[in-house]
């Protein structure tokens, strides 16, 4: 089996499904973001280098370690200011497990959340006029 | 990681990059600083001998020393749940602390530190305050305001706090930012 692909249990009788890393990783991350008091994940010197040189990474501040029929999660997450830290990191973790066992089949061991830091709300700018598609 | 551990770090590779030079301009048959001089020469060269092995063995105790210490405590605050760790970094603890202790009246700046304890957190503030205040009643009232804002956002006990006010200002801060 190659490195980074798992293959659930449900792939045995008509052929074989393998799950990339980072798919599961791209899972978990969107299920952490979706949870409310979370605003944004935060990713390391080598999300921002990948990020520079394409698109937009949904796997972002996640870090994934897969066997074959578990896996454990890392997030790297920064939360909103006046959210209580204790129950966003708890809701995460159950969202992000309901999220890969339910996609994948994997059964989630462990998912341990880093909250680098906290965004404090900030003055929005004024929307810009967006110019028309047709003239 | 710590400024004078990085500092310690930067001298190691920069003499590692000279040694590596050195032995460069070896292979290309020069020696423009001389060392083959002091490495083959005579007993005239010892006190130079002297003085790089002084330069060594003080970079190795830097090295080694700074090895051995290395970051004493984990720089995050560690919550145990039922599906993993949750992990808090300091800054993060540090910047909510530091935005509740803002809002209280008669801060004009502030400043805070925060180390883990075995059983809650300790913070060291700093702040310039207001002139015409009470002192003892706004410390009293900081340490209580951010005893109960940490333990409520964060969810782990203070388990005591410094207040130093290190000056009265009369300037008058920013009404926005």
């Amino acid at each position: 089996m190659a490195h980074g692909i798992v293959q659930p249990q449900w792939s045995e009788k008509n052929g074989t499904v393998r799950i990339a890393n980072e798919v599961v990783g791209i899972i978990a991350g969107l299920a952490a973001s979706e949870v409310r008091g979370v605003a944004g994940m935060s990713g390391g010197v080598v999300d921002g280098i990948s990020e520079l040189l394409k698109k937009k990474s949904l796997s972002k501040g996640v870090r994934v370690e897969v066997g074959e029929k578990e896996a454990a999660v890392d997030l790297y997450v920064v939360i909103e200011y006046g959210a209580r830290i204790p129950d966003v990191a708890i809701e995460i973790q159950e969202n992000v497990k309901r999220a890969i066992e339910g996609m994948t089949g994997l059964k989630v061991v462990e998912v341990n959340v880093h909250i680098q830091g906290v965004q404090f709300e900030q003055e929005e700018a004024p929307p810009e006029e967006e110019e028309g598609r047709v003239t | 990681m710590r400024t004078s551990y990085r500092l310690v770090l930067i001298i190691g590779s920069l003499v590692m990059l000279a040694l590596a030079m050195f032995f460069l301009s070896l292979l290309m048959g020069r020696d423009p600083v001389g060392l083959t001089e002091v490495i083959t020469g005579g007993e005239e060269m010892n006190l130079y001998r002297l003085i790089g092995f002084g330069l060594f063995v003080l970079l190795f105790l830097l090295l080694f020393l700074t090895g051995l210490s290395g970051e004493t405590s984990p720089r995050t605050v560690i919550h145990e749940t039922e599906m993993g760790e949750v992990r808090i970094a300091f800054s993060a603890v540090e910047s909510l602390a530091l935005r509740a202790i803002d809002k209280i009246r008669g801060v004009k700046e502030a400043t805070v530190s925060v180390e883990a304890e075995s059983d809650g957190l300790r913070f060291a503030v700093e702040i310039v305050s207001s002139p015409d205040l009470n002192l003892p009643q706004l410390t009293s009232e900081i340490r209580s305001k951010l005893a109960d804002y940490i333990h409520e956002t964060v969810g782990i006990p203070v388990t005591g706090s410094t207040v130093t006010v290190t000056r009265v200002t009369t300037e008058s801060r920013a009404r926005v930012e």
